[in-house]
């Protein structure tokens, strides 16, 4: 992989390897004279005014066929782990051609010259579509595969557009909540402060301080100078990683252009930054994998304890995902006699795991295959039907019609596990009425007969599904006079996640019957949170006279702390 | 005594009593739960064998917990009869989905053994956004998991009626790994996250026998459990001018060691 860099930068030329180098040993010393004299927080000369909260008020209307220059400087600094680590920065031109200006917004195509890189090459373009108060940003790009430097620049060109679009809540991170007030105005022109408070997903990192300022160009409309600083921590104590970022855009100059050259933007680009598959091929965890390799320890499985088989599964699945094509050559080494064994084989368990856990059509039409092969034992039939139930890969719709078919078979234990697969195979997705009614339908013969165990059966496999046209049904025998039924039917509920069905979760809390209150209690712990359970664990928790149903209450309380109102 | 009667008898004491060469379990119940912090989130496993409190039930139960996210693993539930010509629930969960379920009514003396072998399985689990600059760290992870249960009920009728006996064993298998995967590069800079931690590896027994005549069972659990052996890393390389390859200027374990062991009375962890 070092070779493949060498010989790609090797094109642009040796001095450029130079500017790419240097900038991480020296490249503070461009940013030393503003850092040191103009620091963000000091920007407002003065503060003697009351300033409103959440005050834009902006509309962003350059003229059309013209051309606004930026420049930019962005510098993180960064320490991972305990440790300094050099610092970062690069700086260029950011420039803007407007196609389409109006009340509405505007439109036009961005590009950014990165110094450090490529000696200043421009990057690809992006078109940006900016709605006048500037909250709304759509990007787009030519659709046309990019290299891999191409891609770091159409990166590069997000964050500078995240950071001039200043009324935008959203960066290459995800969406976030912040404040923006009205500084005193420099030079006639109007300031703006924004504070960055949280980011919306719980999976973001905290943001330790935020601040960014804008001054606004009245006279074309736009952003005229903007700079920031923020500072964002993932881990605790010496296991962390912590940066501090800071930039500044400036306009720079405004040229007349004419007509902008006509070019076709057809993909359209997200704001967050996406982890390419690709680019994971080249994760040391990846990087290393040999097929040979990993094909001699799938044929020492037997001697290896239950940990190292699970490290050589997840190698297998890493190489299936880094070249699909490999599922052909793995499945010509199930040799028969682990194929006749079925679940007392660690070579056939790991072979069906790395199937199901890769999900691909191909791999789950191997499967079907394996199955239905007259080797494979109902042990091997039920762990295929239990990799079909809890793999995350979505069901094509064969695998669907072909677990449909199966809970037609002789023996029960296959019926039912294909039911349970049909169930999980149904989560996550919509349509497929046809599925639905078939578990439906046997769910209502099962009662007509008044088979108990059947009924239980399938009110599992409706539960596994966590669709709500099943919720009519459940709200039925949640209300009928058998304790079993109602319990089973209550724990069915957990995936489905509406008003209803966390409301008769609820209600369930208070059943005269132990078996139905610790049924609601589990599936409680399995469903997504939902604050209307909040008051029933507490009357629980304070309550319950079965000490084991009351301790569940405490521990999902405990793990779904009230929040503070603001 | 036919030797009907007299086979299951034996085979019943036999499970009753832990294994079939009847080596002596010690405990009732075994509860283990251990964790670390990796980037500031929980990575843990915890083991629960035994006897539901104030009822017949005999569970097994694996929950794990990745980059904070709680998963529950296994649950595998056995629920005697309390009469004779009752039935006996066998439920086995895994990731909160019913892979398995037998009813069973005792009609005569018997033994009923069911195997389920849960192949590997890998469930990924939010991923975790670190920007720094233009670049984002998304930190990915998940867990892989794997079990064999094997459930055996055995049924003793005789007469008197109060003599008759029930019996249930869950014997459990389980190993689960936890693993986190991060990369971004910018350029001439490249940084990652990486490793495996194996969780949990575990073995449980659980064994019930109970007579009709008696108010309680006798419950006895043989276990072992080895928690978090592994290691997690962190990196950062830098593309170098003079030798036109990656230097790495960062090497940090996030995580490395060589785990914990609880066992049973009965039971011998591994010499480490």
């Amino acid at each position: 992989m070092p070779g493949k860099i060498t010989k790609s930068l090797w094109q642009r030329g040796g001095f450029r390897l130079l500017a790419g180098a240097l900038f991480v040993a020296g490249i503070g010393a461009v940013f030393a004279s503003w850092t040191k004299s103009e620091n963000v927080d000091r920007a407002p000369a003065t503060l003697g005014e009351a300033v409103p909260e959440d005050f834009t008020g902006l509309r962003f209307h350059p003229a059309e066929n013209f051309r606004y220059r930026y420049s930019f400087e962005r510098k993180i600094e960064f320490r991972g782990f305990g440790n300094a680590l050099p610092e970062v920065g690069y700086h260029g031109e950011l420039t803007f051609d407007v196609l389409k200006a109006g009340e509405e917004g505007l439109e036009a195509v961005a590009q950014e010259k990165v110094e450090e890189y490529g000696g200043g090459m421009p990057s690809p373009l992006v078109k940006l579509s900016l709605t006048a108060d500037g909250t709304n940003l759509k990007m787009f790009t030519t659709g046309k595969t990019a290299t891999e430097e191409e891609r770091q620049h159409i990166a590069v060109t997000k964050d500078l557009l995240s950071l001039w679009a200043f009324p935008l809540r959203k960066d290459t991170v995800g969406s976030y909540e912040a404040t923006v007030q009205a500084q005193p105005a420099e030079a006639g022109q109007r300031v703006l402060k924004k504070t960055k408070l949280r980011y919306v997903e719980a999976s973001a990192p905290v943001i330790v301080h935020s601040s960014h300022w804008m001054r606004w160009d009245e006279k074309t409309s736009l952003p005229g100078d903007l700079r920031g600083e923020e500072t964002t921590k993932m881990g605790q104590k010496k296991n962390d990683l912590f940066s501090r970022t800071t930039y500044r855009l400036r306009l720079i100059a405004v040229e007349k252009i004419g007509m902008v050259k006509n070019i076709q933007f057809t993909k359209a680009e997200d704001m967050s930054l996406q982890r390419e598959a690709l680019m994971l091929a080249e994760h040391p965890d990846y990087a290393g994998l040999n097929w040979q390799a990993v094909l001699a320890q799938l044929r020492e499985l037997e001697k290896m304890s239950a940990n190292e088989q699970l490290s050589v599964f997840g190698d297998l699945v890493r190489l299936l995902k880094k070249d699909p094509a490999l599922l052909k050559k793995l499945l010509a080494e199930l040799p028969e006699a682990d194929l006749r064994a079925g679940a007392d084989s660690a070579l056939f368990k790991t072979v069906i795991g790395a199937l199901a856990t890769l999900g691909s059509p191909e791999a789950q039409a191997a499967l079907r295959s394996i199955f239905d092969d007259p080797n494979c034992p109902v042990s091997g039939k039920g762990s295929i039907l239990a990799a079909f139930t809890t793999t995350q890969a979505p069901a094509t719709p064969e695998t669907r019609a072909f677990l449909a078919a199966k809970m037609g078979s002789e023996d029960k234990d296959v019926a039912q596990g294909a039911a349970f697969a049909l169930g999980a195979a149904l989560q996550g997705s919509a349509g497929d009425s046809a599925a639905v009614e078939k578990l439906r339908a046997a769910f209502r013969a099962e009662r007509a007969n008044n088979n108990l165990p059947g009924q239980l059966a399938m009110l599992d496999s409706m539960g596994n599904s966590g669709r709500a046209e099943y919720v009519p049904d459940l709200r039925e025998t949640v209300a009928s006079g058998n304790a079993e039924l109602r319990a089973r039917a209550l724990f069915s509920l957990r995936f489905m996640n509406n008003a209803e069905s966390a409301d008769l979760i609820s209600r369930g809390l208070s059943d005269p019957e132990t078996m139905v209150r610790e049924s609601a209690t589990e599936a409680i712990k399995l469903a997504s949170w939902n604050e209307n359970f909040r008051a029933p664990l507490e009357s629980c928790a304070r309550g319950e006279k079965v000490s084991r149903i009351q301790a569940s209450c405490g521990d999902i309380l405990r793990a779904h702390p009230q929040m503070a109102s603001n | 005594m036919t030797k009907q009667k007299l086979r299951s008898l034996i085979l019943t004491l036999g499970l009753a009593l832990g294994t079939a060469d009847g080596a002596i379990a010690a405990t009732d119940s075994f509860n283990e739960t251990h964790g670390t912090e990796v980037l500031g989130k929980e990575l843990s496993a915890g083991i629960q064998a035994g006897q539901v409190a104030n009822t017949t039930t005999l569970q097994t139960k694996a929950k794990l917990t990745v980059l904070g996210v709680a998963m529950q693993a296994l649950t595998a539930l056995v629920s005697p009869p309390n009469t004779v010509r009752g039935t006996t629930y066998t439920e086995v969960y895994s990731f909160g989905k019913r892979i398995f379920t037998q009813s069973n009514v005792s009609q005569e003396s018997g033994m009923l053994k069911y195997s389920i072998g849960i192949s590997p399985t890998e469930l990924r689990v939010p991923v975790v956004a670190y920007p720094v600059g233009p670049v984002v760290l998304q930190v990915d992870g998940g867990a892989r998991f794997q079990a064999n249960v094997v459930i055996q009920n055995s049924t003793e009728i005789s007469f008197p009626i109060e003599y008759s006996a029930f019996a249930a064993q869950i014997q459990a298998r389980a190993a689960a790994a936890g693993f986190v995967e991060g990369y971004a590069k910018f350029f001439v800079v490249r940084a990652g996250v990486g490793g495996q931690v194996d969780l949990v590896d575990a073995q449980a027994n659980v064994n019930m026998r109970k007579t009709v005549g008696e108010a309680k069972p006798l419950v006895l659990v043989s276990a072992m459990a080895q928690f978090l052996k592994g290691h997690i890393y962190a990196f950062l390389d830098v593309f170098g001018l003079l030798k036109f390859g990656w230097r790495r200027l960062l090497d940090h374990d996030l995580y490395s060691w060589t785990g914990y062991c609880f066992a049973t009375e009965n039971l011998t962890c591994p010499a480490k």
